[in-house]
This record gives structure tokens, sequence and C-alpha cells, in this order.
């Protein structure tokens, strides 16, 4: 049982809960790893998602085992996070008091094989690569 | 791309001296014309990072943006694809079994592949172009645009 917090930890689950005070629904995508059609959802501000259940044994290919977490409970922690829900329909977000401090937070039940990533923000990102273009000159 | 332009005459021939700034790139042009019926005699002289100065000439710099742009507008399209079929299923228009079908049968009108790995190059490229278009507010939105592999877009963003 973990709890990341660094980008790019991923976990990926059988089933996983979580919450957000932000979330867009990005369509369907291809995911790079397990080659399979998932819908991604773009979680944003305070974002937590955590196992509930493990994946089977055979859902695994040999990338997810060493690359990413696995066990039941362990959980990411950030602003943002993207997930990736083995399913071509659109799960449904509740939306909950008192969850995320004082705020009100929409929380997610995926009952589908969920990858979920904590991703950096573009503006990070942007940064960083004028930095390495600087120090390549 | 800047670009300063000053225009001198002498001799009964016009001179045109531009400077264009590109990132990584510099080229001084001087452009002789005599008359309009002659054609424009051009001499450069550049500095640049790399190869930039060859591949703009030559259009490859072009080519590869106008590349990049020409599937970002094919992933929107499939986004775009995906949201009204999921309407049409809303909607009652068609069944379950119909909307698998259909994403099975032509998986590349509504599924985006994210398969391109990231390097330093083209994801300048893609942070310059994306500027120009709606809503690119994340990672995420990068890497459904361009095909990237956002794996390797955290990796370089993770790069020392």
């Amino acid at each position: 049982m973990a709890k990341l917090i660094n980008s790019g930890d991923t976990i990926i689950g059988k089933h996983t809960d979580g919450h957000t005070r932000k979330w867009n629904w990005k369509g369907l995508k291809k995911h790079p790893v397990l080659n399979r059609n998932m819908t991604l959802y773009e979680c944003t501000l305070n974002s937590y998602a955590e196992i509930v259940k493990e994946c089977e044994i055979e859902d695994l290919n040999d990338e997810c085992k060493e690359k990413y977490n696995h066990k039941l409970g362990d959980c990411l922690e950030a602003f943002a996070i993207s997930i990736y829900v083995d399913s071509k329909r659109k799960y449904n977000f509740s939306v909950e008091a008192g969850i995320s401090g004082r705020h009100k937070a929409s929380t997610f039940s995926f009952r589908d094989l969920s990858v979920c990533s904590i991703t950096t923000p573009l503006s990070n990102l942007e940064k960083h690569i004028k930095l390495l273009e600087q120090g390549k000159n | 791309m800047g670009k300063e332009t000053s225009k001198y005459q002498a001799n009964s021939r016009d001179f045109e001296v531009t400077e264009y700034i590109t990132e990584g790139c510099v080229i001084h042009t001087v452009a002789l014309s005599s008359s309009i019926d002659k054609p424009k005699v051009h001499i450069s002289f550049s500095y640049s990072n790399d190869n930039e100065y060859v591949d703009i000439i030559s259009g490859k710099s072009y080519e590869e943006a106008l590349n990049m742009m020409i599937k970002a507008v094919n992933n929107r399209t499939r986004e775009r694809n995906y949201f009204k079929l999921y309407i049409n299923l809303l909607d009652g228009s068609m069944t379950d079994e119909e909307f698998d079908q259909e994403i099975e049968v032509n998986e590349n009108n509504y599924i985006v592949n994210e398969t391109e790995m990231a390097n330093l190059h083209r994801v300048s490229l893609a942070l310059q172009l994306s500027k120009h278009i709606m809503n690119v507010d994340s990672i995420n939105d990068l890497s459904s645009l361009f095909s990237f592999n956002p794996n390797s877009l955290e990796q370089l963003a993770l790069e020392q």
C-alpha cells in the first residue's frame, strides 16, 4: 500500500475510487501500454485515486507489472491526474460536500480496469523544454 | 518568425536587406533587382543552432509543421466523431450493440492513438503550434492532439 505524489507515478486497478474538484471527459484513446481503447478523464484540483480492487494478473502485461503500482490500497494524491478507464461509455461523477477540505468535490467509482497517472502541468513542461533547449545551445 | 526589412537604391538597382529571426536561426538576406522582368538575386548569410537554416530554406521545417497541424485536425475530428456517436447512443438513434460495433469496425474514425515517442524538437514545435489552437491546456491535450505518448512527455518533463 503506497501513497504516490510524484509526476509520472501511476496506479492500475480493477476498481478505482477517488475524488477531484474539477474533471473533464476527453474521449476515447488507445492506451499506449495496454493497447486497449479506453476513455480518458482529466482530473484537476485536489485529485485523489485509490485502488479498491486489484487487477487479475492476466490483465497486466510485463510493462505494467514493472512500471505501475497495482497493489490494493495504492493511491495517488496530486493537483492533476489523468485516468484511462477501460470503457467506451462515460461514467457518472457525483458531487459531494466536505471531501476536499471545505469544498465540494466530484467523486468517482470506476468499476472497469483503470490506469491513473499524476500529470505535470503544461506550463511546467513549457518552461522545462525552454531550459533544455537553452542547455543544448 | 521576426522580420525587419530596409530598402536601398544604388546604380539604378534596388537592394532589399532583410533580417529574419526564428528560434535557433538568424538569416540576413540581400535581394537585388535591376528591373521588373529580370529575376531577383538573393544572397543569404545565416547562423543557426543545428540544421535550422537548411531545414527552413529546403521547406523541411514548414512541411513538418504542416504535417503536425494535419495530424492535430484529424485527431480533433476523431474526438468529435466519438462525441457525435455518443450523442446518437444517448438519444436512442442507435443501440448499445450498434455503438460498440461501429467503434470496433471503424476504429480509426473514433480513437486517438498516442504512440509517438516525444523528443525535444517535436515537443518544442508542438508547443509553438499549440499556441494557435484552442483549448490546449494540459499535457493530455498536447498528447491527444499530436499523438504523443503521454508517458514519454512526462519523462521529457523530468529529464535533466
